[in-house]
């Protein structure tokens, strides 16, 4: 199990609300589903990293509220906050997506097999 | 995502209404958001206890477990307080320098010293900005450069008055730029290492503002002075229109071939092939990032025939204004080459015209001293003064000397239309040379 870091969390979480609206609970399941159980946020990391993505404009919210199948229709239930990746959430997404590409391009010119072993004229 | 069904109801669930009542006496928030951070964690608890409940865990199990899962209840209260403040996102997340050390352990974030920057690197455009060409200062009158300072114990004030005393300029701090860091004058800077150099302590404090912030703590280098804030207002105040004149990459004209090219340009302006593709250079070397076209905020750019005009901030102009001067130097370069190349054919063109041109002279002459010699037997013959074998004699040199001079006047011809090729070949060559030299 990895935990996350930051900068990678922030493209983990973007990156599953470019699936679709989420909430936190679901957005942890999403990314131990998509890791195979390899990344974790936790708890204490996922929300105020998704407060800090709505201050910043890069999720939206709404809330709904939830009631078990077969509960009291007049009964409350219980609220859920659902974050939607917003345009510039898109954009900075997209920016994170090609920062790690530019990454992973210069780290492969490394971890490429190169011939450089010189030729022996025999 | 779909939406989740099958919640249970908030029956017997003790445990977690207490955890969220110690959790919610702890966080520093108006009440309003204690309420929607309550619900939010509550929707997660349960959440999480309906899927334990799935997987055959007994329901106290699975509360424990479930609220064990979220952690230290009075770190998670800070932290949520901390990221939950109104008026800027993190004023009171970054209040406390100490925290980004505490927050490396708790969220894991990505702020050590030791972590790699991402495909954005302020380093270069932050810590050194530069209203005005000038140079800013020498490497001993750097004030970023020139001391070490013991992070480990310092404040923020501490490191700014250090900078201060080694500065040739006068120091402005904008302490409410930096408020938006959560930096102030006592908050500790915390860098976890051995004295460091100063331009070190600021670079990693560049670093760390702007992957949380997005935005980082910059300084703005004047003449007159040094302001410390944060690169978004910097930007904001400096953002200006500038119009770049791209005629300088030109191209040269296809060489001349006749007289009527004298007329021609030596250059053609750039084509709008080029000049767009000056603009895509600028745009992936000059912070990328920021470019409307990008998807970034700060910048625009369009181009007009030879016309580069772009609004950006003050520090992308400086960038943008070193790029084009390297460019420039490289095209001028390659012109320069292209002109020594044009010299040396232009040499070689002058040997071969003088070659022709005596070659021209000799023949002419040639031509001249055997008609004569045609015009003298004739005389004779006409005179009656030769005698009949002396008669044949001279009739058939002088069938030679015809056939002679007329081959000399085909080669004469020849020459002369190489000659006068050649001769204009010369001036246009000459000509192209002067223009460029003049350019």
């Amino acid at each position: 199990m990895l935990n996350l870091k930051q900068d990678h969390s922030t493209l983990v979480v973007l990156s599953v609300l470019a699936d679709g609206p989420s909430y936190g609970y679901a957005i942890t399941k999403a990314i131990a589903a998509k890791s195979d159980g390899h990344f974790k946020l936790t708890a204490s990391g996922m929300y105020p990293l998704l407060t800090k993505l709505e201050k910043q404009g890069l999720v939206t919210t709404s809330w709904e509220e939830v009631k078990a199948e077969g509960a009291d229709p007049d009964a409350s239930g219980r609220k859920r906050k659902w974050y939607t990746l917003s345009p510039k959430g898109r954009k900075q997404l997209d920016r994170h997506i090609e920062a790690h590409k530019q990454m992973q391009h210069l780290l492969d010119n490394f971890l490429a097999p190169t011939n450089t072993t010189p030729s022996t004229n025999a | 995502m779909k939406r989740a069904k099958g919640i249970n109801p908030p029956s017997n669930r003790d445990a977690i209404e207490s955890w969220l009542d110690v959790l919610v006496s702890m966080l520093n928030l108006p009440s309003s958001q204690r309420d929607q951070v309550r619900d939010e964690l509550e929707d997660h608890l349960r959440s999480r206890v309906d899927d334990l409940l799935i997987m055959g865990k007994p329901e106290p199990d699975a509360i424990q477990a479930a609220i064990h899962e979220l952690g230290e209840t009075a770190e998670l209260a800070k932290l949520i307080s901390s990221a939950s403040r109104t008026r800027t996102p993190f004023r009171r997340f970054a209040m406390n320098a100490t925290f980004f050390v505490l927050a490396g352990s708790i969220m894991t974030a990505s702020i050590s010293m030791m972590m790699p920057t991402s495909a954005h690197n302020a380093t270069n455009t932050t810590i050194t900005l530069s209203e005005e060409a000038a140079p800013i200062a020498a490497a001993a009158a750097d004030p970023f450069q020139a001391f070490t300072i013991d992070v480990r114990n310092a404040t923020f004030g501490e490191l700014f008055d250090e900078i201060e005393a080694h500065a040739d300029r006068p120091l402005i701090i904008h302490w409410d730029m930096l408020e938006e860091f959560g930096f102030s004058s006592d908050t500790p800077i915390n860098i976890d290492s051995n004295p460091i150099n100063a331009k070190l302590v600021f670079t990693i404090l560049a670093e760390r503002t702007e992957q949380v912030f997005y935005n980082s703590m910059a300084a703005f280098e004047r003449p007159d002075r040094i302001e410390i804030g944060n690169q978004d207002q910097f930007d904001r105040r400096t953002t200006v229109k500038r119009i770049y004149d791209l005629s300088v990459f030109r191209q040269p004209s296809p060489p001349s071939t006749s007289r009527s090219s004298q007329t021609n340009n030596v250059f053609t302006p750039p084509t709008q092939n080029t000049v767009q593709r000056l603009m895509d250079l600028m745009q992936s070397h000059v912070s990328s990032r920021d470019w409307t076209s990008k998807g970034g905020a700060l910048a625009t750019s369009s181009v007009l025939n030879s016309t580069l005009v772009v609004t950006a901030p003050e520090r992308m102009h400086e960038d943008i204004r070193v790029l084009l001067e390297e460019l420039k130097a490289q095209h001028e370069s390659q012109q320069r080459e292209q002109h020594t190349q044009s010299r040396e054919a232009l040499d070689r063109i002058h040997a071969e015209y003088e070659v022709a041109k005596q070659k021209y002279l000799s023949k002419s002459n040639d031509y001249g001293r055997i008609e004569l010699q045609g015009q003298q037997i004739e005389q004779h013959m006409e005179q009656g003064e030769l005698s009949g074998p002396e008669f044949d004699k001279a009739r058939a040199e002088l069938g030679d000397l015809s056939l002679m001079l007329k081959e000399l006047r085909l080669e004469l011809q020849e020459q002369e239309r190489r000659y006068e090729s050649l001769q204009a070949l010369l001036i246009n060559a000459e000509s192209d040379l002067i223009r460029a030299e003049l350019n």
